[in-house]
C-alpha cells in the first residue's frame, strides 16, 4: 500500500480535530501490528473500503478522550450514545476525506461503531495493520488501516 | 427458456380445444328446439282433433234431433204453427248433419258450434271411415225421405205419406246412425288420445336426450377443464422448477426497464434479498455498480428494444459483461462479487402474427469464483516468478545461515517496530527514533551484506536513505515516519515470503535426503558452526570487490569458544562493522599499494582469543593506510558542530573518539558499504552494552588495529538458564 493512500486516512482524522476548539493534534510515528492482536481503545468506528484497495480503516479512542472531545465541541451530554455518535462522526470525516480524494473508484461503507477491537471479519488474521497514533491533549487515540490490494 | 416465457406471456385463443363443447351445446339447443317445434305441431293437431270430436258429438245430437222433430211433425199434423217450427228445425238439423258427414268423409268447410266456419280434414282412421261409410249408406235413404217430405210440404202438396215414410225411416235408421256417430266420436277421441300419448313419449324422449346431452357436456367439459388445468399446472410447476433450480439469476425487463413478476431463486443469492418484481432496473443496479455504469446499462437495454438494431452487433457493447459489485454488509464491510450480466431479446407474436420484442431476458451469473481463480492463478504465476528470482538470490547462502539471518531479521524488525511504537510527543523523542532505527537497520544491512543477500541489503540501504532525510528534516513529526513504516512493512512481507520459501525448500531437503534424519540434523548444526564465521570471508571479498580492492582475509580462533548463539550474533555484528571499515577505509586500492611498495593484496586479520575464563579479546587488524586523522579533522570541521579552532587543537586521541560518534563518516559519499557514520557507533554501543573495552592503534600508511575486550557468555550457560 502506498504512503499516499495511508496519508489520506490520516489527514481525515487530523481534519476532524482541526474543526474542534483545541486544534493541537499530533500524529505519532506509525507502526505495525499483526491482526491477530489488533490495536484498539474503548470505542471504535469502522469504515469498510472496497475497490482498488479493500479492507477497513478504523478510528479508535478511549472513552475519556471522547468525553473530553464532546465537551470541547459544546456537547454536555456524554452518554454512551453520544460517544458512539462522535466516533461515527470521526469515521465519517475519514470516509468523506477519502471519498473526495479517491473519487468514485472506492466504495466506502457507512461507519459501524463497536466497543473494543474489530473482529476477524474486518481484520484478516494473515495481514498486518498500520497503526497511526493520534495525540490530542493528554490522550492517545489511533487510526488503524488494514487494506490489501 | 425463452419459449417457456413466450408461452406464458402469450395466451392465444385455441378454437379447436373448444370445438367439442360448442357442438355439444349446439346439439342440445337443436334438440330442445325440435321437441318444442313438434310440441307445437302436435298441439295444433290435437286442437283440430278436438274440433272433430266435438263435431262428431254434434252429429249424434243432430241424429236424435232429426228423429225427435220427425216424431213431433208426425204428432203435430193438426197444429200448423208447431208443425212449421218443427219443420224448420228438421231442415236445419238435416243440413248440418249432411254437411258435417260430407266434411268428415271428404274434407271441407262446415259450420261450427258458434256458427263459425271450421275446416275439417277427411277422417283417416279405418274404423272412422267404416262408420262414416255405413252412416252415409243409411243416411242416403233417410235423407231422401226427409227431402221428399220437405219438397211436398214446401210445394203445398200432400205430405202425409212422405212424412210417414220419413218417420218410418227415422224409426228404422235412427238408432243405427246414432250408434255409428257414436263410434265415430269414440274413434276420433282415440286418435286424439293416441296423439297426446305420442306427444308425451316424444317430450319424455326429448327431455331425456337433453339431460343426457347436458350430462355429456358437463362431464366432457369438466374433464377437459381439468385436463387443461393439469397441463397449465404442470407447465407452471415446470417453470417454477426451472426458476428454482437454474444456476443463473434470471428475470425479464419490459420496455419501461421494469423487472417482471417472476425471477429465478438464484437471483436472491446473486444480488441479495430484496423485492424484485416491479422494481426498475436502474434501481436494481443503483447500489451495486457506479451511477455511470448503471446509466450505460440502461442505454444498452433501450438499444435492445429497438428492432432496427441487430442484437449480435451490439453484443460487445454490453457494459455489464463483467462487473465487480460491492454489496454493503450490515457489519460495515463489503461483499465483493464478480457478476456477468447477459441480455437477450424475448419475442412475442402480436395479433397479426408479427414477432415483436416484448421483453429483454437478463441472465446474471456469479463468476466470483472464476475471477478469483483467474486472479489466484495470475498471482501465483507472478509469485512463482518472484520466488524464482528470490531463489536465485538465496541459492548461494547456506540454508542454516539463511534461517538464522531470517530469525535475526524478524527480531530486528520487531525492535524497529517497537521503537516506532513508543509514544513520542516531543520533537526530540521523535528525532531520536530515527537514530535508534538507523542503528538497527545498519546492523541488518551489514548482516545481509555478509551473506550477500542483495535484496535485503538494498532495502535496508533505501531505509537508511529515508532515515537520513528524516534526520535532516526540520520540524520532524511522527507523520514523517509513514514512508519508513511502509518500507518496513514491505521488507517484513518480503522476509516472510523468503521464510516461507525456505521452509518449503527445507521440506524438500528433508524429503530428498536418504540419510537418517538425526544424522542430517547433526550435519546442519555442525556446518552452521563452521560456516557461522565462514561467511565473513564472503563478506570481506564481496565488499572488496565492490570497492575495487584486493584483500586476503585471515580468521582464527572464532570457533574455539563455544559462545551463546545470541551473543555470538552480536560479536558477528561487531566483526561485520569492523571488517567493512577495514576494507572500505583501511585497505588501499591495489594501485596505491603498488605506489607505496606494499603487497598488492591487502591483509585483514580477525582473531578471537580467550584471555581468561571470563574474558576474550577480538582483534581486527588491516595493513592499510591507517587512520587518516587529517580526514577526520576535515570532516569534523565540515559538520560545523564545533568551532574550527577548537578542532585544530584536538589531539589524535580526541579525533579518534569522533569516529565512534553517530552520523560521523569520513567516506566522501554514501555507498552501500560506508558513509552513514553509524557502523562504528553501533560497535561502540554493542561493546558498551557488554561492558567491554575497545582500543585502537594505528600507524599511518602501515596498519590499523582494533582490539575489543569482552566478557565470555558460554553457550551451555544460557541453555541452562533456558532449561
Amino acid at each position: 500500500m502506498s504512503q499516499e493512500t495511508l496519508q489520506v486516512f490520516i489527514d481525515g482524522v487530523v481534519n476532524y480535530f482541526q474543526h474542534t476548539n483545541d486544534k493541537d493534534v499530533k500524529v505519532g510515528t506509525p507502526y505495525l501490528v499483526e491482526n491477530n492482536n489488533p490495536a484498539a481503545y474503548d470505542v471504535t468506528g469502522i469504515i469498510g473500503i472496497s475497490g482498488p484497495y479493500r479492507g477497513c480503516v478504523y478510528f479508535t479512542a478511549p472513552r475519556i478522550l471522547l468525553k473530553h472531545l464532546l465537551l470541547s465541541i459544546g456537547e454536555m451530554d456524554t452518554s454512551n450514545e453520544h460517544i458512539f455518535d462522535l466516533v461515527g462522526e470521526v469515521a465519517n470525516t475519514i470516509s468523506g476525506n477519502a471519498r473526495s480524494r479517491f473519487g468514485h473508484e472506492f466504495m466506502i461503507s457507512v461507519p459501524v461503531m463497536i466497543e473494543g477491537a474489530p473482529n476477524q471479519i474486518h481484520l484478516p488474521s494473515r495481514m498486518r495493520s498500520y497503526v497511526i497514533p493520534v495525540y490530542w491533549k493528554a490522550y492517545h487515540a489511533a487510526v488503524v488501516i488494514c487494506l490489501e490490494q | 427458456m425463452s419459449q417457456n416465457f413466450d408461452r406464458q406471456y402469450q395466451p392465444r385463443f385455441d378454437f379447436g380445444k373448444y370445438k367439442g363443447i360448442i357442438i355439444s351445446i349446439a346439439l342440445f339447443l337443436l334438440l330442445d328446439a325440435s321437441v318444442l317445434l313438434f310440441n307445437f305441431y302436435v298441439s295444433f293437431e290435437i286442437a283440430d282433433d278436438a274440433v272433430g270430436v266435438n263435431l262428431a258429438g254434434r252429429q249424434r245430437m243432430l241424429s236424435q234431433r232429426m228423429a225427435k222433430t220427425l216424431f213431433v211433425l208426425d204428432a203435430s199434423r193438426d197444429d200448423p204453427i208447431g208443425f212449421k217450427t218443427a219443420f224448420d228445425e228438421l231442415q236445419l238439423s238435416k243440413g248440418l248433419f249432411d254437411e258435417t258427414l260430407n266434411a268428415f268423409t271428404r274434407g271441407g268447410n262446415v259450420r261450427g258450434a258458434g256458427n263459425q266456419t271450421v275446416t275439417l280434414a277427411p277422417v283417416s282412421s279405418q274404423a272412422g271411415q267404416d262408420s262414416l261409410r255405413n252412416a252415409t249408406e243409411l243416411w242416403r235413404s233417410y235423407k231422401t225421405a226427409i227431402e221428399n217430405f220437405a219438397i211436398d210440404f214446401q210445394q203445398g202438396a200432400d205430405y202425409q205419406s212422405s212424412l210417414t215414410v220419413a218417420v218410418a225411416m227415422a224409426r228404422v235408421h235412427n238408432l243405427a246412425i246414432l250408434s255409428l256417430m257414436n263410434d265415430l266420436t269414440i274413434d276420433l277421441e282415440k286418435v286424439a288420445a293416441s296423439k297426446a300419448t305420442r306427444l308425451q313419449i316424444i317430450q319424455t324422449v326429448g327431455i331425456s336426450l337433453a339431460i343426457i346431452n347436458f350430462l355429456f357436456i358437463m362431464f366432457h367439459f369438466v374433464r377437459q377443464l381439468r385436463d387443461s388445468d393439469k397441463v397449465i399446472e404442470k407447465a407452471r410447476r415446470e417453470t417454477s422448477e426451472i426458476l428454482e433450480t437454474v444456476n443463473e439469476g434470471l428475470f425479464l425487463i419490459d420496455k419501461d426497464l421494469v423487472l417482471g413478476e417472476q425471477h429465478s431463486a438464484r437471483l436472491i443469492d446473486v444480488l441479495g434479498p430484496q423485492e424484485f418484481a416491479g422494481k426498475s432496473f436502474h434501481a436494481l443496479l443503483e447500489n451495486i455498480v457506479s451511477e455511470k455504469a448503471a446509466e450505460t446499462a440502461s442505454d444498452f437495454i433501450e438499444l435492445l428494444f429497438d428492432p432496427k438494431v441487430k442484437e449480435k452487433l451490439i453484443g460487445d457493447l454490453n457494459p455489464l459483461s463483467l462487473v465487480e459489485v460491492n454489496i454493503a454488509q450490515s457489519n460495515g464491510g463489503f461483499l465483493t462479487k464478480h457478476l456477468q450480466f447477459s441480455f437477450a431479446r424475448a419475442y412475442q407474436k402480436d395479433e397479426n402474427d408479427i414477432q415483436t420484442i416484448s421483453h429483454v431476458l437478463v441472465t446474471v451469473l456469479d463468476i466470483t469464483e472464476r475471477v478469483k481463480l483467474e486472479r489466484a492463478l495470475n498471482e501465483s504465476r507472478k509469485h512463482n516468478e518472484s520466488q524464482l528470482e528470490m531463489i536465485t538470490g538465496l541459492l548461494h547462502t547456506h540454508p542454516a545461515l539463511l534461517k538464522e539471518f531470517l530469525a535475526n531479521s524478524f527480531d530486528c524488525f520487531n525492535r524497529i517496530n517497537s521503537i516506532l511504537r513508543q509514544p513520542a510527543k516531543t520533537a526530540q523523542s521523535v528525532r531520536d527514533k530515527a537514530t535508534s532505527i538507523f542503528r538497527e537497520i545498519h546492523n541488518f544491512k551489514g548482516e545481509a551484506a555478509s551473506l550477500k543477500l542483495e535484496f535485503f541489503e538494498c532495502a535496508a540501504h533505501k531505509m537508511e536513505d529515508t532515515l537520513a532525510l528524516l534526520r535532516d528534516k526540520r520540524d520532524l513529526t511522527g507523520n514523517d515516519y509513514l514512508g519508513l513504516t511502509v518500507q518496513l512493512e514491505s521488507l517484513i512481507s518480503y522476509t516472510q515470503q523468503v521464510e516461507h520459501l525456505t521452509e518449503k525448500l527445507g521440506q524438500f531437503a528433508v524429503v530428498s535426503t536418504s540419510e537418517p534424519r538425526h544424522v542430517s540434523h547433526k550435519h546442519i548444526t555442525g556446518s552452521r558452526r563452521d560456516d557461522g564465521w565462514g561467511h565473513l570471508d564472503d563478506l570481506v571479498q564481496n565488499i572488496a570487490m565492490r570497492n575495487g580492492k584486493l584483500v586476503k582475509f585471515v580468521a582464527s580462533g572464532l570457533t574455539e569458544i563455544d559462545l551463546d548463539s545470541q551473543y555470538q550474533q552480536k560479536i558477528k555484528d561487531i566483526c561485520i562493522q569492523l571488517l567493512r571499515n577495514a576494507v572500505v577505509h583501511g585497505i588501499e586500492p591495489p594501485r596505491d599499494r603498488e605506489l607505496s611498495e606494499k603487497p598488492l593484496i591487502g591483509r585483514i586479520d580477525l582473531r578471537l582469543a580467550k584471555i581468561s575464563e571470563s574474558e576474550m579479546e577480538l582483534t581486527v587488524m588491516d595493513d592499510g593506510k591507517g587512520l587518516d586523522y587529517d580526514a577526520i579533522r576535515t570532516k569534523a570541521i565540515a559538520t560545523g558542530k564545533w568551532p574550527e579552532e577548537e578542532i585544530e587543537s584536538w589531539t589524535n586521541k580526541h579525533l579518534l573518539g569522533l569516529i565512534f560518534q553517530e552520523g560521523f563518516s569520513t567516506a566522501n559519499e554514501i555507498s552501500i558499504d560506508a558513509g552513514r557514520g553509524v557502523g562504528m557507533e553501533s560497535v561502540m554501543s554493542h561493546v558498551l552494552a557488554q561492558r567491554g573495552k575497545i582500543s585502537v592503534s594505528s600507524r599511518k600508511g602501515r596498519h590499523c588495529r582494533f582490539v575489543i575486550t569482552l566478557p565470555i557468555l558460554y553457550a551451555n550457560a544460557s541453555e541452562e538458564i533456558a532449561a
